[in-house]
């Protein structure tokens, strides 16, 4: 019978390789949570790169047969566990896809800005564990300092710092608080001065540099082969992101530019990291400025929660909270699926139903997942070391790919 | 034109034997081939349609039968998401392989013989992906029953 590290290793017992077996993760501090890698190596050579996953697995597709579709939000904090709010709007925004809605001017905005708080948290965290893992300590520490900043934003803006859980079929849990918007102008204000920083202490940095250029290229034809998302696919020098290929929540109306890399190696997904914290910076600029104004729930009863006040006074406004929080959102028979530009590329929700407020089926299109696999293509011929500097430029969260 | 129209004629005479359905109406246009010839299909979807990425498969259980979905993108012109659908019986459900063709479909496709049970013929490395090899059953199949204990530990609470 073959054994678990066969099947991994894919070969039959008796033939055993001349080159030695390291098996990284998966509790190895720079897989960052339970990647488990089986390294074949020849002296200190990659010959053979095979990734396991599935160690955080939790069944929440399954999870999501038996829930109503605002009972499943709280399980998207815990997909790309770095960028909650996104993940969110993803799933909400998905589920008014196959029920057919539009959401207010005011909400789209929010989610927005949601999303691209996300995008800068996550590419934060994504360039500041890059840096660690390749020696860059002070990096690391600014990073987080801005990350901090972020949290305290989201924290004012939706009563969490983490599992966020902050949006609702048809618009988001709650208007934006005083002051909220002044202190996100505060921040990015503040913001391009500190890329600026990441930048000096890295783009020409000679150790940085050796470290990461041409290191794993990715080409064009591989990462289409592979379906990559995000910026590992921008990195590559294909254009294309879903908010401006396919645009949602009214991303058409914002100005900004798509960052694609030249090469395809570790330093060009840096680089484009560090471009979109900037355009995402832009956004933010063009959110405040144009924040609509009304409501930020949909106006249809058999949608949108009502009013927690209303709720106490009014009697439909009690009979649609009591329908909607036991029965759900009744959706027609159908399927849809819609994909969000997440940080770590396209994560895409696949819907179908048989009417009701349970979906019959749900997947989840992890970006993670299917990025992860093109490991064993680029890492092989690299060195051990520069196997730390893959993982990094790949930028991946096991919450995600595990699911 | 849409695509589906596109892809019909990419396939030109064969079409007849290749589509069983299509649907080309509401938010989730799909063309439903035969399992025989999902090959076949995705290669002319791909040259002729320009569907170059295969960015996810997954499966659904009906009561009466599967279905495998692959959603493809359209990247470089008229950006676009295009959709072949499979329908196999549940009590064999067998698919060949776009593992050669496609490398993301390697795990994409593991992932729903773990989870749903759906054999890919001709697949290079056909095992368990997120569960463990031991795992008994394929947990998004509807009549799924969940184990009481799994190498002694007790699951039922």
């Amino acid at each position: 019978m073959s054994t678990r590290v066969d099947i991994v290793l894919d070969r039959p017992d008796e033939q055993a390789s001349e080159h030695q077996v390291l098996n990284m993760g998966p509790q190895h501090p720079s897989t960052h949570g339970v990647l488990r890698l089986v390294l074949e190596l020849d002296g200190e050579i990659v010959v053979k790169c095979t990734p396991v996953v599935g160690y955080l697995h939790r069944g929440m597709e399954k999870l999501a047969e038996s829930m109503t579709f605002h009972m499943f939000c709280p399980y998207t904090d815990r997909l790309d566990y770095l960028a909650p709010l996104a993940n969110n709007v993803a799933l909400s925004t998905a589920q008014e896809h196959l029920i057919g809605i539009e959401i207010p001017p005011r909400a789209q905005a929010i989610r927005v800005m949601c999303t691209e708080m996300s995008r800068i948290s996550a590419h934060l965290l994504g360039l500041g564990a890059f840096a660690m893992d390749l020696g860059a300590m002070t990096v690391f520490l600014w990073c987080f300092r801005e990350r901090e900043k972020i949290y305290d934003l989201i924290e004012h803006l939706s009563g969490a710092r983490f599992t966020t859980s902050f949006t609702r079929v048809g618009g988001v849990a709650n208007d934006i608080p005083d002051g909220f918007l002044s202190e996100l102008k505060a921040f990015i204000d503040q913001f391009p001065e500190q890329v600026a920083s990441f930048e000096k202490m890295l783009s020409r940095n000679r150790i940085w540099v050796d470290r990461t250029k041409d290191i794993a290229v990715i080409t064009r034809e591989d990462a289409m082969s592979y379906a990559l998302s995000g910026p590992n696919l921008r990195a590559t020098g294909i254009e294309w992101d879903l908010r401006v290929n396919r645009p949602y929540l009214g991303y058409e109306n914002y100005d900004f530019d798509i960052p694609v890399g030249t090469v395809g190696d570790c330093y060009d997904r840096y680089l484009c990291r560090i471009e979109e914290l900037k355009e995402s910076t832009k956004i933010l600029q063009q959110v405040i400025q144009k924040m609509p104004a009304g409501p930020v729930n949909a106006l249809d009863s058999k949608i949108s929660l009502p009013e927690k006040s209303s709720v106490l006074k009014g009697m439909d406004e009690l009979i649609h909270q009591f329908i909607l929080v036991t029965e759900g959102q009744d959706a027609p028979v159908g399927e849809s699926y819609f994909a969000a530009e997440n940080p770590k590329g396209e994560l895409g929700f696949y819907f179908r139903s048989r009417g009701g407020g349970y979906p019959d089926r749900m997947f989840i299109r992890a970006p993670s997942f299917v990025n992860l696999q093109i490991l064993e293509k680029i890492a092989p011929g690299n060195y051990i070391s520069d196997v730390v500097a893959i993982l990094g430029s790949i930028d991946f969260v096991m919450g995600e790919c595990d699911r | 034109m849409s695509w589906i129209a596109a892809f019909t004629e990419a396939l030109g005479d064969a079409a007849e034997n290749v589509i069983e359905e299509a649907h080309d109406e509401g938010n989730h246009p799909f063309v439903r081939v035969r399992a025989e010839s999902i090959v076949e299909a995705a290669r002319a979807l791909r040259d002729k349609c320009g569907a170059e990425m295969l960015h996810q498969i997954s499966g659904v259980d009906y009561a009466e039968h599967m279905e495998v979905i692959y959603h493809f993108t359209r990247v470089t012109r008229d950006p676009g998401f295009l959709c072949l659908k499979v329908s196999v019986p549940r009590d064999n459900p067998v698919v060949p392989t776009l593992a050669h063709e496609w490398r993301a479909a390697n795990w994409t496709e593991r992932e729903t013989w773990d989870l749903l049970g759906i054999r890919f013929d001709g697949h290079p490395h056909h095992y368990r992906i997120l569960l463990a090899e031991d795992w008994v059953g394929h947990p998004l199949r509807k009549d799924y029953e969940p184990p009481t204990e799994y190498h002694g530990i007790d699951c039922t609470q």
